[in-house]
């Protein structure tokens, strides 16, 4: 499978940086649009693809 | 153009409210089941179910049994469904192998065991180079495996999501699944890390 997303096996991106688990969101924003994703998903007329 | 090009872009917080009204405006989406959403995903799902998953899997035999065979069902006795989980696969660590979860063209998560995928997870480091170089991956996290543990580094789909279920930490002999669940790490269950050694 040839894409952009295809990332598997690529080089040069540098090391993983972890965070802890309890760091839910980065920013208020983060919630909402999380929020709209799923939201918006059950209508079924949009996907994230 | 006008001359001044000094403007500066519109901040992310502002586009996102103006998405969320319009959205709203259309009759799409509700502002009380965006708040109820993200309640639920900041709250009540997150890795402790995972925890208690796996906790009940190192005292209970025949829950592992369970769950090693028919992960979905095992993970959804105890309440734990639904998006993003709907086809769950339960990989167990042992000395001998070490189960390393990714998935590479996205971020396919199980959602209803461990919340919401972390940054890195969904970041080109770790999706480049899990399948690449595990045990370098490993080593960003501090994590070394003796030579001999063959690590299998498993692809999440959009379909199959997976729970690794981290080798019991020594000296924790009768203790409570309450206890133990508290030694299992987020990391640990996806492979990226070890529970906690008490």
């Amino acid at each position: 499978m040839n894409g952009a997303q295809d990332l598997g096996g690529m080089m040069g991106f540098g090391p993983v940086r972890s965070e802890p688990e309890d760091l839910r969101f980065h920013a208020d924003w983060e919630r909402r649009v999380m929020a709209m994703v799923v939201a918006t998903g059950a209508t079924q007329r949009w996907t994230i693809d | 153009m006008r001359a001044d090009d000094s403007a500066q872009p519109v901040s992310i917080a502002t586009r996102v409210q103006a998405l969320e009204a319009v959205l709203v405006e259309k009759g799409y989406v509700q502002t009380a089941s965006l708040d109820a959403i993200v309640e639920t995903y900041e709250r009540d799902v997150g890795p402790r179910n995972g925890a208690r998953v796996v906790a009940r899997a190192w005292i209970d035999p025949d829950y592992r049994t369970w769950l090693l065979a028919d992960a979905t069902a095992a993970i959804g006795s105890l309440g734990y469904t639904g998006r993003q989980g709907e086809h769950m696969v339960a990989l167990e660590n042992t000395p001998d192998t070490h189960h390393l979860v990714v998935c590479t063209l996205c971020s396919c998560y199980p959602w209803p065991v461990l919340g919401l995928p972390p940054v890195w997870y969904k970041s080109p480091p770790y999706r480049s180079r899990a399948v690449l170089d595990p045990r370098g991956v490993l080593a960003d996290f501090g994590v070394t495996l003796p030579a001999t543990t063959r690590i299998e580094v498993h692809d999440s789909t959009a379909e199959i999501r997976y729970l690794v279920v981290p080798i019991r930490p020594p000296g924790t002999e009768g203790w409570t699944e309450q206890d133990l669940a508290q030694l299992v790490t987020r990391d640990s269950m996806i492979g990226a890390g070890l529970a906690l050694v008490p």
